[in-house]
């Protein structure tokens, strides 16, 4: 392991690949800052430039993106009360009170020393945690790994909100149906292709990636803009920043907030499908729940807890997302699934093999996670009234601009115009199906997973003759699908116990 | 009777997944190979099954009332965006990527509703000038001249 480390720094640090930090957290902060585009899309308009590069300059470049988008993401929920993704819309709650009394430079150094804090701590712990995962992992067989991709679709469902599971799962059927058009790995033969050349090697990634997020993203905030200022065009009234210092009182009341949060973010985040969004509303909560009652009275209106909490948690809840990426090969989120495409694409299979087979890549991406949450702290942070002007680039310009990043990213890669024509035909479907409210990461996520998916299920059941008995045979086998069975009956159980409830109400009230 | 936005939804995955279903009997199977534990058909198989019934459950479901989507604004912006970029992609090879990008840039600043016409034009030109040069001096992509302007050439 330690040989793997030192090989894993001596990558890290070559010049080529601390440039790539550097880069992609400054693009990820500026693309992360503006409403409405969040770390998928910065990452999808990164994926053809990473195409040059070799593996790990091109996943430390995504990772830094990745980090860089939730800082920027967090920098303008706190001053103009836009949040650039859905991670950063609890830091909204207390950063732009605070931001609004005059201590905006303060709340944006709490953010950034709490993202800090769960950064490095998220990848302490991812450090300890994925060789561990690796290596129990590398006992999985065909039967456990495809119970583990039907947990984690299953997973990504299920957190996608209220109301919104059946849809979720519907979208997962449809990423997996996507998956399976073009020629069959295993036979050679062709599905789903109607005849057509271009649908012969099957949908490209990229191009699903830049037109259900980058393009589609970026229409749609033209459509629901003139909710906050930034989206409405206007120029905003340059920020009045204040001092970054913290005095000690206020180190020592957000030290202990920002070490629980960061351990239950990376615990969130470690989970399949959870990810920062559900981890910092969690933060969030569990710091008001066991506040005192002055110290509730603060929250909502600039509490320090408040937005310490959130950010430790969204960074921690990152980090631990690449737990299940690294070591068992399943994206937790969209934003994983993407990285994983792009690993897929530079033919590296992540999982426990990765670990054996390229302890270099693998700890590169890790030991580079850290360098990339120096960087936002030591560069970012002073840089921030400067990257704040990104806010003021006038709307008629950065959208058509953004629009035009996201089709020649597909176009430079092919140099096919057809792909321009596919690639607006998605966007146009993307776009109704989240008018009608049809979430897009799990359709991602399922067009990912759908060929190992398949795989591993065809292994499964020619190693057990066509029999289903693979599923109860193994003990992992059977605990994956136990579980998997629980998270879809909780939404089911949990609506049941609510009407049982309301009745039993009704019927006490008739009765007094 | 009124279908809600949930329900239209579940309708065209109800649809597509019939569909798929139907041409799930188009993939050709190698002689034999009907009597395999596993086919190229059989995971499609599941899937059209399985898309069959997460839509008709959205559809008994779903809402009838008090669809909560939100307010949506400068649709005639968005569409004319598309348009141009369906444009563009039916165009660039062509105009070749300068031009293309320019006229692309252009309009799309216009649409977006900067009214002053020499400053859209100007940014338009200077931009894509940058972005080519950068491809094709830095980066060393090749880009390939338009149609148009490989006849004059010839």
């Amino acid at each position: 392991m330690l040989d793997g480390i030192l090989s894993g720094l001596g990558t890290a640090i070559m010049p080529m690949n601390l440039l790539m930090v550097l880069t992609g957290c400054f693009v990820g902060t500026f693309i992360g800052m503006l409403p409405g585009l969040g770390p998928i899309t910065a990452i999808a308009l990164m994926i053809p430039i990473t195409y040059g590069l070799d593996p790990s300059s091109g996943l430390i470049l995504m990772a830094g993106v990745y980090y860089g988008a939730i800082f920027g993401a967090s920098s303008s929920s706190i001053l103009i009360n836009a949040p650039g993704c859905s991670a950063t819309v609890v830091t909204t709650f207390d950063g732009y009170p605070m931001a609004k009394r005059g201590h905006a430079g303060k709340a944006l150094a709490i953010a950034a020393y709490a993202s800090f804090t769960g950064g490095t701590l998220g990848a302490i712990m991812l450090l300890i945690a994925a060789p561990l995962l690796a290596k129990v992992s590398l006992s999985f067989q065909s039967a456990d790994y495809f119970a583990l991709m039907v947990l984690g679709l299953s997973a990504v469902a299920a957190f996608a909100g209220k109301g919104q599971v059946a849809k979720a799962l519907m979208m997962t059927v449809l990423g997996l149906m996507l998956a399976t058009v073009g020629t069959d790995r295993s036979e050679g033969v062709e599905r789903f292709t109607f005849g057509q050349m271009d649908l012969v090697d099957g949908f490209s990634f990229l191009l699903l990636a830049m037109a259900t997020f980058a393009l589609a993203e970026t229409l749609m905030s033209i459509m629901q803009g003139g909710s906050n200022e930034a989206q409405s065009g206007k120029e905003l009234e340059p920020v009045e920043l204040g001092s970054m210092k913290l005095t000690l009182a206020e180190v020592k009341e957000m030290a202990p907030t920002t070490l629980r949060s960061s351990i239950l973010g990376f615990f969130v985040g470690v989970l399949p499908g959870a990810g920062a969004t559900i981890a910092s509303f969690l933060a969030y909560g569990a710091e008001r729940n066991i506040a005192n009652d002055e110290q509730k009275k603060e929250f909502g209106k600039g509490s320090i807890r408040g937005l310490a909490a959130p950010e430790a948690a969204n960074n921690a809840a990152s980090t631990g997302s690449f737990v299940p990426l690294l070591t068992l090969g399943i994206p937790g989120s969209g934003t994983t699934a993407i990285l994983l495409g792009a690993l897929l694409s530079y033919g590296i299979q992540p999982g426990p093999q990765m670990y054996v087979e390229y302890p270099d890549l693998f700890w590169s991406i890790i030991i580079s996670m850290y360098f990339g949450n120096v960087v936002l702290l030591i560069l970012n942070l002073p840089l921030i009234p400067y990257l704040a002007k990104v806010l003021n680039i006038p709307r008629p310009y950065l959208i058509p601009m953004i629009l035009l990043f996201s089709i020649t990213g597909v176009y430079l890669v092919s140099f096919n115009s057809m792909d321009i024509l596919i690639m607006v035909a998605v966007c146009v479907a993307a776009m109704v199906l989240r008018i009608l409210q049809f979430p897009m990461a799990p359709m991602l996520l399922g067009f990912i997973l759908g060929g190992m998916l398949e795989d591993n299920l065809r292994r499964a059941l020619l190693i057990s003759d066509g029999s289903l008995s693979f599923i109860w045979e193994r003990p992992i086998t059977l605990s994956f699908i136990l579980i998997t069975a629980m998270i879809l009956l909780s939404p089911v159980i949990r609506m049941l116990l609510v009407r049982y409830k309301a009745s039993n109400e009704r019927v006490a009230a008739k009765h007094s | 009777m009124q279908l809600s936005q949930q329900q239209l939804g579940g309708l065209f995955f109800l649809v597509l997944s019939a569909v798929y279903g139907y041409f799930v009997q188009d993939i050709q199977l190698f002689a034999g190979a009907e009597f395999e534990p596993f086919t190229p058909r059989t995971l499609p198989k599941i899937l059209s099954f399985l898309g069959i019934c997460f839509s008709l459950f959205i559809i008994f479901t779903g809402r009838r009332t008090g669809d909560t989507s939100a307010k949506l604004e400068s649709r005639a912006q968005v569409v004319l965006l598309l348009i141009a970029m369906l444009v563009y992609g039916l165009f660039v090879d062509w105009l070749g990527f300068l031009l293309a990008t320019i006229i692309f840039l252009g309009a799309s600043f216009r649409i977006m509703g900067e009214k002053n016409k020499r400053r859209a034009w100007s940014v338009a030109i200077i931009f894509s000038v940058l972005f080519w040069a950068l491809l094709t001096q830095l980066l060393d992509v090749y880009l390939e001249p338009g149609a148009i302007w490989r006849a004059f050439m010839v």
